[in-house]
């Protein structure tokens, strides 16, 4: 059976979903074909829209950082954002005025769900991870609000705590660390210490899941003997701020939060490894968003093919364990990821774009089709430029449409948003979450445009 | 009285054989390494104590080979496991050394346990290996021995502290006292306390391996060497049932032998001038692995490449022919021909041999200090071989899976129900860390409460954490603050483990850094450089590693 | 030694290092399973994590990075890897599609070859049934119980009994599987009532055979071939077009060995055969108008939804809602396992009940009358559990909600 839709897009990671909500939100016949979960599902709980310029000597805020994108490298996906209908030339304030609207999209649409974030644009944020460190970027989900922690660290008393029998998080090692590298950033709070409760969702204090903490706190709260424990904690450190591991509840959190904050502190959780529960809002979160908006989602499906004709990809063929759909659309997005969402594959003999079969560039729009992976690597693991190979992904024309090395459009009808694009290394950048939101957004527009005929 | 009579230089496997033997003589000895135990060459290696097979040529060393093979199996029999190999043929001309090799092989089999050298058909043998090439025209079958070669020098080493040695990691040799011709002590330099210490010792036992040549210099003494570097490429998990051995595009042999949870590719065998510390595999290396296995097994390349480990032999210096005629024997240089008492060095050798030198070099010094011992570490047993373990009512007992169960046993033999008696006062130590091998939390803080691991690189050689596929990707952090907590090490230091243990990781994944690594990666990277921000924080405070340096 | 000698000395070998070659169709499996990259997505949604946590179902990532990583040690895995419902959740959710439901197949196999003894028990009484009567169920002591059971049933819904009047060149054979053939028989009567009233030309088995589900899924792979074997020669010598099926695990099983085996006909759920074949159209022109106003919930079957299609079940909505005065209300656990799967329920009752609890709280919690879904496994354990948890909700086989709401003819 032939299914026929407006629009097709592939992948359900934040660039698809929200490409996918804008079209069907507007009217447009939307099916979203998922193979399983991607990078969106490892979010940390941040949303970073630009948390560090690599050719860039000082910290930046984010729309600082955005604005200086523009003159520095043409191949950025947010530097394409800005490209002027006009003069084709690009326009910072485009780029600015851009993010600023997807951003205010994303959170209105993300209002109530448990993905809910905090944050601004013109604000640096430097959040705490699970090490202990921070981390700069821009938004927060609202659990991991640090209140008033930065601004009057002279008097903030920051506790930290872990849960015994959960290896994700080490209360104490995380707050030696903050501790040591906040005197060393010279902005100290005025005392950190840390503590171990009990949270045992399965009656054993060993082997203890960041999800299944959730679930429990979810279904039954926080734990009587738990939240003694943290009083007297609170009342021995004399603490004003609470940092927990990012398993406060999936739907929950908030409301364990909540009961924290009565003992008179500022709860907030910690920045958090996969596989995270902030990852799951946040997925959940869009997801929920996505069916709201009317639009279809086929999950378990992977595309292995497609038929094209006149430069345009006229069927895509879906594959699940053991049946095939055919789906035409008018137009497609492909936001399929880079290497975590499969969207890129990188063998010893070179770079590709998985689905069709896309030519691929590097940071600078470099062809990457026969480059020995290898070569686009760093001798040192962890180091400030990063691996150039985070950066392969498909060159894209203004409209964000996939260009071959000779810089034609390949399908006039094939849009691609997140990170299948190349042109920029979210890793060092810190900027995941928002390349995949503001070009989604765009790419979006951008087909309802084609499907409308005014492209 | 001299502080020693003995100071061992090197703890690889000859270096913690010597100080064994040493000690279990009532010598009283010190072991100085300037890394961790296992660190470089025994660490590199396939673990195969060989019976021999690639030697016929050498019909004393076969005999030496089988009989060492006997005693490991008496002493160690815990961390060994037997490997049935099979040899196709795709010609005849692929027989390894014409047709001696069976028979030379076949004599020795029945004391190892192990039947002669037997003939598959092609379906047999595919029976046994699907994934061989279906051209094949028959298959030679053996049966060889596999130890862990980590625990094997962290057993020799503890099994020498248990005997009254001194045992000194990350304590780097700096300088050899000579004094009228004799040894008289030697300097060395604490690389954790930054503090150099000099101790008297009457002997000086230099089982440094490919630094050999290097620490002779120190007594103004000479050793030759033929260094000539090796690589593997390890691959996720056994993808083959049985070893399998091929000619290589150059009519070398080469192997894949399953290997605990994962399978190795090796060896390839390069004349060497360069640090040691520097190599790492090249991408030559690689492809001259892949593309000679691929003969006999041709779905070699889609296997997951997991690392690549680079190491050096300190072959002995014979020169102008071809690496594989070099003698595999070992020898011992009395230097007193140089006109230096009281100092002995190796060269040569292989894993197999590793006690049987310690015994002739400890013979030696026995010799040299006049004093009459005999030789007992053929016979006694490494720590944890002293009895059989019954994994499952242990994990029934202390209620942890059995898998992990058996892991343990597999490293630890009877230290096992030690280890899980700590998790009645820590029940919380029953927690996986590691999730790959996997490693539970009682186990790293026993070891590093009793095995002096001073890194999570010394962790994983002790207990295998960070080895599978994800390479450490999971366990880094965790394991890195159990580290910090029990060593109360800085949060900087704390940071500083995770990056180390990274790069360690990294030199061996970057030069096979394709496909499903680069997957891994992305995750990695995730983690630590974009969320954990180490990137930015610690960039500029981070040494690089030998092999990382541009210069 | 001669060639043979060595080959049974060598397989001597083998059994003492608990060596078990794996076969070349297991090599695919194997391919699969080294993507993983241990992020642990799964383990974020697996419902046996879910249901008894970590420690003590260590979840998909560790049977992927851990319990298959060396065969030799694959006996030590009993504990962890029979209490995989095989749903097929973290093979969907799998940013790498790694294909655990089957590596988990593949250790349960080795198991059962090297060490019976530390297979559940309770899964080899299973096994004495299949072998005694090429079924998992006994049959009925007395073959005229099993008729008044099923009159009863039939009469209860009031639905007719149909007699099939021709087999010989049948279209379509129609394969109840053993829950509908022996214990849920409305499931199959309602299945021939529908095909009937829709003039389908078809066939059922005089002597059903198991489709080797269950087999595999303890890991007695022999036995599983050699029923597979055996359900292949009996629809061959039918000559049929195509089996359409109303059993979830039937439909993904057949699909699967059909393709492996070269059967070469499609295999179909009776939902995609109604919407594929028979059309929207004339189904809702068969359904009865007057009947009372019903919210009803889905339950979504993990041998459908995660092992053929999730479309399957967006045609079962599209079909209830062609049914008047149905109202389809949506559950948050609809797609989650049941906990009848992966025969985790005949040994560890516990933890298939804990897995099942996630669903009844979701199904209490909508405003739902009645529970259909397009399974009878998943519709006899909701069944059971909402009972003895004293939730009044009845649960209904999507094919006998079908077909209780066609119109009179």
């Amino acid at each position: 059976m032939e299914h026929e839709y407006d629009l097709a897009v592939i992948g359900g990671g934040i660039a698809g979903l929200v490409a996918g909500t804008i079209a069907s939100e507007s009217g447009l016949k939307t099916i979203l074909i998922r193979k399983g979960r991607g990078a969106t599902s490892y979010s940390s709980g941040a949303i970073d829209i630009l948390g560090n310029l690599v050719e860039s000597q000082f910290p930046l805020s984010p729309i600082d950082a955005l604005s200086t994108t523009g003159v520095i490298r043409s191949t950025h996906p947010y530097v394409i954002l800005g490209i002027s209908e006009n003069n084709r030339e690009v326009h910072t304030e485009l780029i600015v005025q851009r993010v600023k609207d997807s951003v205010k999209w994303l959170q209105r649409n993300l209002d109530g769900l448990c993905a809910e974030f905090t944050g601004a644009l013109d604000q640096a944020m430097e959040a705490i991870t699970v090490l202990g460190t921070t981390k700069p970027t821009c938004f927060v989900q609202k659990t991991m609000d640090m209140g008033n922690l930065v601004k009057d660290h002279d008097d903030s008393n920051l506790l930290f705590v872990d849960i015994v029998g959960h290896p994700d998080f080490n209360g104490r090692l995380a707050a030696r660390t903050y501790a040591e590298f906040q005197r060393y950033a010279d902005k100290p709070v005025k005392r950190v210490s840390s503590c171990s409760i009990t949270i045992t969702p399965f009656g054993k204090p060993y082997n203890i899941s960041s999800v299944e903490v959730a679930r429990h706190l979810d279904h039954s709260g926080l734990p009587k003997e738990a939240l003694s424990e943290l009083r007297k904690n609170i009342e021995n450190t004399g603490a004003t701020h609470v940092a927990l591991p990012p398993v406060m509840g999936i739907e929950s959190a908030n409301t364990v939060l909540q009961e924290i904050a009565e003992l008179g502190v500022h709860p907030f959780e910690v920045l958090s490894f996969p596989p995270s529960v902030p990852g799951m809002r946040l997925q959940q979160s869009l997801d929920a968003m996505y069916l709201e908006s009317g639009g279809q989602m086929i999950v378990g499906h992977e595309v292995v093919g497609y038929d094209s004709a006149d430069d345009r990809v006229s069927r895509i063929i879906a594959k699940s364990p053991h049946r095939k759909m055919k789906i035409s659309a008018t137009s497609t997005i492909l936001a399929t990821g880079k290497f975590i969402g499969g969207g890129i594959k990188g063998t010893e003999s070179g770079f590709k774009e998985s689905i069709f079969n896309l030519d691929t560039v590097d940071l600078n729009y470099n062809p990457t089709d026969d480059l020995r992976p290898q070569k686009l690597t760093d001798r040192v693991n962890v180091q400030y430029e990063g691996h150039a190979v985070f950066s392969v992904g498909v060159p894209v024309d203004r409209y964000f449409r996939p260009i071959n090395y000779d810089s034609q459009v390949v399908y006039e009808n094939v849009f691609a948003a997140g990170s299948v694009l190349a042109g920029y290394n979210y890793l060092v950048e810190k900027s995941g979450l928002g390349v995949g939101l503001t070009t989604g957004y765009t790419t979006g527009l951008n087909a309802m445009k084609y499907i409308k005929e005014e492209l | 009285m001299a502080d020693y009579d003995v100071v061992v230089i090197g703890a690889g496997s000859t270096g913690t054989a010597v100080a064994r033997d040493c000690a279990m003589r009532g010598l009283r000895t010190l072991l100085l390494e300037r890394d961790d135990i296992a660190s470089a060459t025994v660490g590199t290696c396939a673990g195969m104590i060989s019976s021999g097979l690639k030697y016929m040529d050498e019909p004393e060393i076969v005999d030496m080979c089988s009989d060492e093979v006997v005693h490991f199996l008496r002493i160690a029999r815990h961390i060994i496991m037997k490997n049935p190999i099979l040899t196709p043929m795709l010609e005849m001309s692929d027989l390894s050394s014409g047709g001696n090799f069976a028979e030379e092989y076949s004599k020795r089999a029945e004391s190892r346990d192990v039947p002669p050298v037997l003939f598959l058909t092609p379906e047999d043998s595919r029976e046994i290996e699907p994934s061989l090439n279906p051209e094949i025209i028959a298959s030679l079958y053996f049966e060889e021995y596999f130890i862990d070669p980590f625990r094997l020098c962290i057993l020799q080493a503890l099994d020498a502290k248990n005997h009254g040695a001194d045992v000194k990691t990350y304590c780097e040799l700096v300088d050899i006292d000579v004094k009228d011709g004799k040894i008289v002590g030697v300097v060395y330099f604490n690389r954790i306390t930054r503090e150099e210490k000099r101790v008297s010792t009457h002997i000086v036992i230099n089982a440094a391996g490919p630094w050999a040549s290097k620490v002779a210099k120190f007594a103004e003494a000479k050793v030759d060497l033929r260094l000539n570097k090796g690589a593997h490429v390890i691959l996720d998990r056994r993808v083959v049932n049985v070893g399998v051995i091929a000619k290589a595009v150059d009519g070398r042999m080469i192997y894949l032998f399953p290997h605990e949870n994962t399978t190795l590719l090796g060896t390839t065998a390069i004349d060497t001038w360069e640090d040691p510390d520097t190599l790492t595999a090249s991408h030559d290396e690689i492809e001259y692995l892949l593309q000679s296995m691929e003969w006999v097994i041709p779905s070699i390349r889609d296997a997951r490449i997991i690392r690549t480990m680079e190491g050096v032999r300190p072959l002995v210096a014979d020169w102008k022919i071809p690496e594989g005629k070099v003698t595999r024997g070992y020898e011992i240089i009395d230097h007193s021909s140089q006109n230096i008492k009281g100092l002995i060095s190796f060269t040569g050798g292989k894993l197999v041999m590793c006690r049987h030198m310690a015994e002739a070099a400890t013979d030696l010094a026995a010799e040299m200090l006049r004093v009459e011992t005999e030789c007992k570490t053929h016979l006694e047993p490494l720590p944890g071989n002293e009895d059989d373990v019954d994994v499952l009512a242990l994990a029934k007992e202390f209620d942890i899976s059995q898998h992990a169960v058996e892991r343990l046993r597999a490293r630890r033999g009877t230290e096992t129900r030690m280890i899980l008696e700590l998790t009645k006062d820590h029940p919380d130590w029953k927690t996986t860390i590691c999730t790959c091998e996997p490693v539970i939390e009682a186990e790293i803080r026993y070891s590093i409460r009793h095995e002096f691991p001073q890194t999570l690189n010394d962790l994983r050689r002790r207990v295998r954490l960070g080895t599978g596929p994800c390479q450490a990707t999971f366990c880094t952090y965790k394991a890195a603050a159990i580290l910090a907590d029990e060593r109360e090490l800085s949060g900087h230091d704390f940071q500083l483990d995770i990056l180390d243990f990274l790069s360690e990781r990294w030199k061996g994944k970057r030069p096979s850094f394709r496909r499903e690594q680069i997957i891994q990666e992305e995750v990695a990277q995730g983690m630590y450089a974009c969320v954990g921000n180490l990137d930015l924080t610690l960039g500029s405070v981070y040494t690089r590693k030998p092999w990382e340096d541009w210069s | 030694m001669s060639e043979e000698e060595a080959y049974e000395f060598v397989k001597g070998t083998l059994k003492e290092e608990r060596i078990i070659p794996y076969k070349e169709d297991e090599l695919e499996i194997i391919k699969s399973i080294e993507q993983c990259i241990n992020c642990g997505i799964c383990i974020n949604h697996c419902p046996v994590v879910a249901g008894v946590g970590v420690d003590q179902f260590s979840g998909p990532r560790s049977i992927a990075v851990e319990l298959s990583r060396s065969p030799p040690e694959f006996w030590t895995t009993g504990d962890k890897v029979y209490l995989c419902t095989g749903c097929g959740t973290c093979r969907e959710v799998c940013p790498q599609s790694v294909n655990i439901p089957e590596i988990v197949n593949m250790i349960r196999a080795r198991i059962f070859e090297h060490r019976p003894d530390l297979v559940p028990k309770e899964l080899h009484k299973v096994l004495e049934t299949i072998h005694a009567h090429e079924k998992a169920f006994a049959p009925w002591d007395d073959p005229e119980d099993k008729i008044d059971s099923r009159d009863m049933r039939l009469e209860r819904l009031g639905l007719p009994l149909v007699d099939i009047e021709s087999k010989e060149s049948a279209d379509v054979l129609f394969y109840p599987g053993c829950q509908a053939e022996e214990m849920a028989q409305e499931v199959k009567e309602a299945a021939k009532v529908i095909l009937k009233r829709f003039d389908v030309n078809f066939a059922v088995l005089d002597e059903l055979s198991c489709c080797g589900l269950p087999a595999r899924l303890i890991g007695d792979e022999k036995t599983a071939r050699e029923l597979n074997t055996s359900l292949k020669e009996k629809i061959k010598s039918l000559g049929v077009k195509m089996l359409v099926t109303t059993c979830a695990g039937c439909t993904s099983n057949i699909s699967d060995i059909a393709v492996r085996d070269n059967w070469d006909i499609p295999i179909y759920h009776m939902i995609e055969y109604l919407i594929e074949h028979i059309g929207i159209d004339r189904l809702q022109a068969e359904m009865a108008s007057d009947t009372s106003a019903t919210k009803i919930t889905i339950h979504e079957p993990c041998h459908l939804i995660k092992h053929t299609s999730r479309q399957i079940l967006d045609y079962a909505v599209e079909i209830l809602q062609a049914i008047p005065n149905v109202e389809v209300i949506t559950s948050s656990a609809r797609d989650s396992c049941c906990g009848g799967g992966g025969m985790v329920a005949y040994h560890a009752p516990s933890v298939a009940k804990s897995v099942v609890g996630i669903n009844l709280a979701a199904i209490d919690a909508t405003s739902a009358s009645r529970v259909v879904t397009p399974c009878p496994l998943c519709t006899a354990t909701l069944e059971d559990n909402l009972y003895r948890s004293g939730i009044p909700i009845d649960v209904d086989d999507l094919t006998v909600f079908i077909a209780t709401h066609l119109s009179m003819e």
